[in-house]
Order: C-alpha cells, then sequence, then structure tokens
C-alpha cells in the first residue's frame, strides 16, 4: 500500500493545470477551482490500489494512479469537476506532507524518448492499411510542425491546425489529437512520422511493404508469358483470330489474380492484333512488336524481382487513389479543351506548385457517347469551381490560388473533393516565379521524356518554353494546322502547331490574322509534347494569362 | 548520322519480318543477317547492343542445332534487342 501512496503521489504531481485541461476541458477545469474556492473540503481514504475520495458535497469518487481511470458517484461519465477537485485539492494539501517525493517529483522530467523507440511493425499495428498509405504520400509535402515539451509532448501541424499530444506513458492510444477522433487518427500517426524523421528514423519503406499488397496469381504471369511467345512463335502471318479470345480471357484471369497491368497491356495486345486482322490502316507493326516486348519483359521482371516498390510498380494498381494534402500553393498557367476517339470531351486545367515545383492538373470530363449527355467547353469553363464555389473555372484558370485540405494523387491530379478549400492570393509575375524543371530552358538538344523507364506509364509531358518572339505565324492548309515559330535568346527555333477544329476555327482565325503574336516579346508558353509535336496551350507575361482555345 | 539511321532501319526490317515469319522459324539465314547487324554494332561503337546482338546470335545457334530446343531463351533474346532498339529511337520518336 505504501508503494501506491507514492505512486499516487507521483500521478498527482504530473497533474498540473495543463495536464488537466488536456485531459478534461478549461470549463471544467475552472468551474472546479471555482468550487475548491468557496470552501469544499474533502477526505482521502487510501485502499489497495486506489484512493477513496468524499467530497464535502456528498459525492464520492474514487481515483487510481492513472488519469484513464476513475469513477464518481455523479451521472457523468466523463471526466467531471469532481474527480478534478479531489485531484487538486490533494495536490495542494497532501502532496507537500511528503517532501521527499516532492522534491523528487520537482526533479521529474517526463521522457518521450518512446516515441523515438516504436518499431515501425508497432505503428503498422497501431493504425490501419488505409491511414498509412494516406500519410505516407502526405510526408512528401512539407508541413511546419510546431514541438513543445511540458508535461506533453505537444506537435502542431501548423497549416491543418491540429495538435497532438503524448504523454510519457509509451502508447499511442494514450495520446490525444485536438481533431476528437476516436481511436488512432492520421494527425497521430502523421505526427509520430514526422517526428520520427526530424530525428533520422526512416521509417518509409518498412511501412510501405506492410501496406503494399503485391501478392498475384503466379499461373497467369506464366500463361501470359507463354501466350506472348506463341505469338512471336506462331508469327503474324499464321496467327489464327481465336488468339483474341484467348487474350480476352487472359486479361479477365489477370484482373482476378491482381495484375492490373498485366490485364490493361493484354487488352492492349488485343486491341493492336484487332486491328492487325482487320488490315486497318491504324495498325503498326512496330507499335505491337514494342507493346509485346515491353509486356514479355516486364512479366519476367515481376517474377524475378524482389524489392516491393518496383513490384508494386510493376503490378500496377487498378484505380489510382487520391490522398489528402495539407496544403498546395498553386499558379495557373492555363486551359486546354480536348475531345477523344473513345467519346470523351473535357477541359483540363494546369496548375504549377510553387512549394514542389511540379505541374497539377484538374480535369473537368463527359462522356459523350450516350445519347442525351452534352458537354460544352463554354459552360464548363465559365462554371464554379468544385472547391467552395468562390469563383469560375475560367477565373481560376487566371488566377493564383491556395488550397488547404487538396485531395491529389501519383499523377498530380487534383480531385474535386468537398473538404477542399480555396483561398485566392495575388497573383505574381510569372518572370519572378521559379519554375525548376517546369521551364525547359536549352531548346538546343531533344526534349527527354519524363517518363524514362520503360515499365513507366507515359504521362502527359506538359513543360513552359520562354520565347523571345514569335517569327512568324501561318496556316498551313496541307495538314489544316496554324504553326507558330518561336525563337528563344540563343535564336533556337520551335515550331508550335494548333490542330484545325471546327469549335475553335474563330480562335484559330483570330490568332492567324491578328499580327499582335508577332509584336510580342519575352513570352512564356505552356506548351504539351504529344509525339513530336509542341501544342501551345497558353501564353503568359507579367500576370496575364491567355489559353489559346478558351479566351480569345 | 544518315548510316547510323539506315543501320536502325535494317535492325528494325530484320525484327519486323521475323515477327511476320514467327520465331519458330528462325533460319541461317537470320543467323547471317544477325551476324551482318552485329559488325556494323561494333562499327558504330555500340558495343551493348553488339553484345546483345551476339547472345542473339548464340541462342539462334543454339535452337538450330538441337532438336528439341524450345524458343523460350531465343525469344527472350529477340525481344531484349526489340525493346533496346525502341529506347534507342524513342528520343525522336514516340508514340503515346
Amino acid at each position: 500500500m505504501a508503494d501506491f501512496t507514492s505512486e499516487f503521489q507521483r500521478f498527482i504531481a504530473l497533474c498540473n493545470e495543463e495536464y488537466l485541461i488536456k485531459y478534461a476541458n478549461k470549463g471544467i477545469y475552472n468551474r472546479s477551482i471555482k468550487e475548491m474556492e468557496k470552501g469544499m473540503t474533502i477526505s482521502y481514504e487510501f485502499g489497495d490500489d486506489y484512493v477513496e475520495c468524499a467530497l464535502s458535497d456528498d459525492s464520492v469518487c474514487r481515483l487510481h494512479a492513472d488519469i484513464n481511470r476513475f469513477s464518481c458517484s455523479c451521472p457523468s461519465d466523463k471526466i467531471c469537476k469532481h474527480v478534478i477537485i479531489s485531484i487538486v485539492y490533494y495536490a495542494q494539501n497532501h502532496l507537500q506532507a511528503g517532501a521527499e517525493t516532492a522534491e523528487e517529483l520537482a526533479t521529474y522530467k517526463p521522457d518521450f524518448s518512446w516515441l523515438l523507440q516504436l518499431q515501425p511493425t508497432h505503428i503498422s499495428k497501431a493504425f490501419t492499411p488505409a491511414q498509412l498509405e494516406e500519410v505516407l504520400f502526405r510526408l512528401d509535402y512539407l508541413e511546419e510542425m510546431e514541438i513543445v515539451e511540458t508535461s506533453f509532448l505537444t506537435m502542431t501541424l501548423r497549416t491543418q491546425d491540429i495538435s497532438v499530444s503524448f504523454d510519457s506513458e509509451s502508447e499511442i492510444g494514450k495520446s490525444m489529437c485536438t481533431c476528437k477522433a476516436k481511436g488512432n487518427c492520421l494527425h497521430k500517426l502523421e505526427v509520430i512520422l514526422r517526428y520520427r524523421a526530424m530525428h533520422q528514423l526512416q521509417d518509409r519503406e518498412q511501412l510501405q511493404a506492410s501496406v503494399t499488397d503485391v501478392s498475384y496469381e503466379t499461373d497467369v504471369v506464366a500463361e501470359a508469358k507463354s501466350l506472348i511467345a506463341e505469338i512471336l512463335g506462331i508469327g503474324l502471318a499464321k496467327l489464327s483470330q481465336t488468339i483474341c479470345t484467348r487474350l480476352e480471357l487472359l486479361a479477365i484471369a489477370a484482373h482476378n489474380g491482381n495484375l492490373p497491368r498485366v490485364e490493361k497491356d493484354i487488352r492492349g495486345i488485343h486491341g493492336e492484333l484487332n486491328l492487325f486482322f482487320q488490315r486497318h490502316v491504324k495498325f503498326s507493326t512496330e507499335a505491337l512488336l514494342d507493346r509485346l516486348s515491353r509486356v514479355y519483359l516486364s512479366l519476367i521482371a515481376i517474377e524475378k524481382i524482389d524489392h516491393t516498390e518496383a513490384k508494386k510498380q510493376l503490378l500496377g494498381s487498378f484505380k489510382s487513389k487520391y490522398h489528402m494534402v495539407p496544403q498546395l500553393s498553386l499558379y495557373a498557367l492555363g486551359a486546354n479543351p480536348w475531345e477523344t476517339r473513345s467519346g470523351y470531351k473535357g477541359i483540363t486545367y494546369y496548375f504549377y506548385s510553387l512549394s514542389d515545383q511540379r505541374i497539377y492538373t484538374y480535369t473537368e470530363a463527359r462522356p459523350v457517347y450516350y445519347e442525351g449527355i452534352s458537354f460544352s467547353f463554354k459552360d464548363s469553363y465559365k462554371g464554379k469551381v468544385p472547391w467552395g464555389e468562390l469563383i469560375s473555372m475560367e477565373e481560376l484558370s487566371h488566377s493564383q490560388v491556395i488550397l488547404t485540405q487538396a485531395k491529389t494523387n501519383r499523377e498530380q491530379r487534383l480531385s474535386s473533393s468537398e473538404d477542399t478549400r480555396l483561398t485566392i492570393v495575388p497573383r505574381d509575375n510569372i518572370e519572378e516565379l521559379d519554375l525548376g524543371k517546369v521551364l525547359v530552358g536549352d531548346w538546343s538538344s531533344d526534349w527527354k521524356d519524363t517518363a524514362g523507364d520503360m515499365f513507366e506509364t507515359a504521362l502527359d509531358s506538359v513543360f513552359i518554353l520562354k520565347a523571345n518572339k514569335f517569327n512568324q505565324v501561318e496556316f498551313d492548309q496541307k495538314t489544316q494546322q496554324l504553326l507558330l515559330t518561336i525563337e528563344d535568346e540563343q535564336c533556337h527555333s520551335r515550331q508550335l502547331s494548333i490542330s484545325y477544329q471546327g469549335e475553335f476555327a474563330r480562335n484559330i482565325r483570330h490568332l492567324e490574322q491578328n499580327k499582335r503574336l508577332l509584336e510580342l516579346r519575352d513570352v512564356y508558353l505552356l506548351v504539351q509534347k504529344i509525339g513530336d509535336g509542341l501544342y501551345p496551350i497558353s501564353i503568359m507575361q507579367g500576370k496575364s494569362l491567355t489559353s489559346f482555345k478558351l479566351d480569345l | 548520322m544518315e548510316e547510323l539511321y539506315s543501320f536502325t532501319e535494317n535492325l528494325t526490317d530484320w525484327q519486323e519480318r521475323l515477327l511476320l515469319k514467327g520465331i519458330h522459324k528462325f533460319d541461317r539465314q537470320d543467323l547471317q543477317e544477325l551476324k551482318k547487324l552485329q559488325e556494323l554494332a561494333t562499327e558504330y561503337d555500340m558495343s551493348f547492343l553488339a553484345s546483345l546482338i551476339e547472345d542473339l546470335q548464340v541462342e539462334g545457334n543454339r535452337y538450330l542445332q538441337e532438336v528439341k530446343a524450345d524458343a523460350e531463351l531465343l525469344t527472350q533474346q529477340y525481344l531484349y534487342v526489340v525493346q533496346y532498339v525502341n529506347m534507342m529511337k524513342k528520343p525522336m520518336t514516340r508514340s503515346l
């Protein structure tokens, strides 16, 4: 029992104002102090591992040497003023009695090193795989974190305005987050990982491995390999059309066998072979051979590789996941309307992210192959932004904004999530921005493609060029393209083209006939590279921006 | 530059011919063509490509000589060459 008394006294010494407010709230704490000032008295009776506190207002509560274990005769099931009063009263009136303990307590300093000693396996057990995935994605984004050590280790995520406090007891479950969510929330995980990263502990690889499902059907891989080998072995000249059915069946098996990329590739081969059997003009042996070789070699790689991250990349994923990131500071780069042969229409908006120097996109698109569904570029452009409906998409494509709680995926596509909030900030001059790798400075050599890796999916290649002037603007009747020749400071020139489309005829005519382009000097152009062609999206100078197809 | 271009074209042509007739029909003539291509690759200082083509010849030879040889290794080696040539060409042309 003597042991319990000293344990209890140590616990009471820990219960300073900050500690109690954190566990209860400021209101209860203040009310408790006021009640005490009115002259409340309490008698304590020690049991084996508890103290019975009889308050002069006839309520009785029982305390243990742990803030989470208490009971009270009042109806409240949460921490109540009686519990707080019992703790504070004891601290004020009885603690000094054990002078030795008090001295010991004065030098007592809470120890938070357990946060650094945690094993990644413990962390992954305390959180769900979805939480781990989300936070690991978020760690790539900068977040200002304030750390304060008192009785608690309190870490505040500045942009999210969330604080998480840990006490010196080594349990993640006992930490408290201002988001008030039950159980272990995302913020707890985020601060733990950021804190550990600050102390040079890198958990990413181990945690990533624990959430990545890289199991797949080995039979399907072997079957896919042998089917490709069969196609190559027999040769196109003697290939029977039944191969198409077999490819389709294999694609289904790949889908069920957790092989998304193989499924897509097999369907791709199927598509190419269909073109071959139809003697279609779009068929190209080169494209087919490239696809067959890429798929076959990636199947060999899947079989050989052990590294989880690389394996995940090879297996691919069915759907690109969106994760929330704390904040994005975005500089609008213009908008581009498009229509695909497979029946989709949409507008893609481009933004330059000032903090991570990458291009983000937001796309609004509709399938138009169903009857009755139409998509008007103009209506969509004039429509409100999905994040708070403050401004129109057109205005957004000319401004500079901060998005908080934005959701984005690994391809830097933004989601129209309702949680995202938009704040408009004054637009900077494009000349003053550090455009990083997005600005292609060297025109003399060929551009390297962003997806250099053989198995990586080719992404939209979009970048900025700084042009000294326009040398020529003319419409080529043969190719039905408006050709713009631009020149940089070193007099290297490049040709940009805008393909003719009925819907944008007016814009193209305007560009062709109006000689203003030729008068412009030192402009920035957002350019999309498709194959060998360079297609301009917008033109920027100072704070102004014009999207070629939408603004003229 | 033009010679190099025509060399890559020759190599691609041979690859596409084999795709049409099928690897199972790989024959002596293919071996001879490969030998020429390997010599050219060495001449143009493309030693890695030359070694890839050489490995392909070795596999081709084995396939022709062994009665029960399967075409798996030959196929794999053929695809290595195909993919290497494609990567060489990529900065110039690229299909999305």
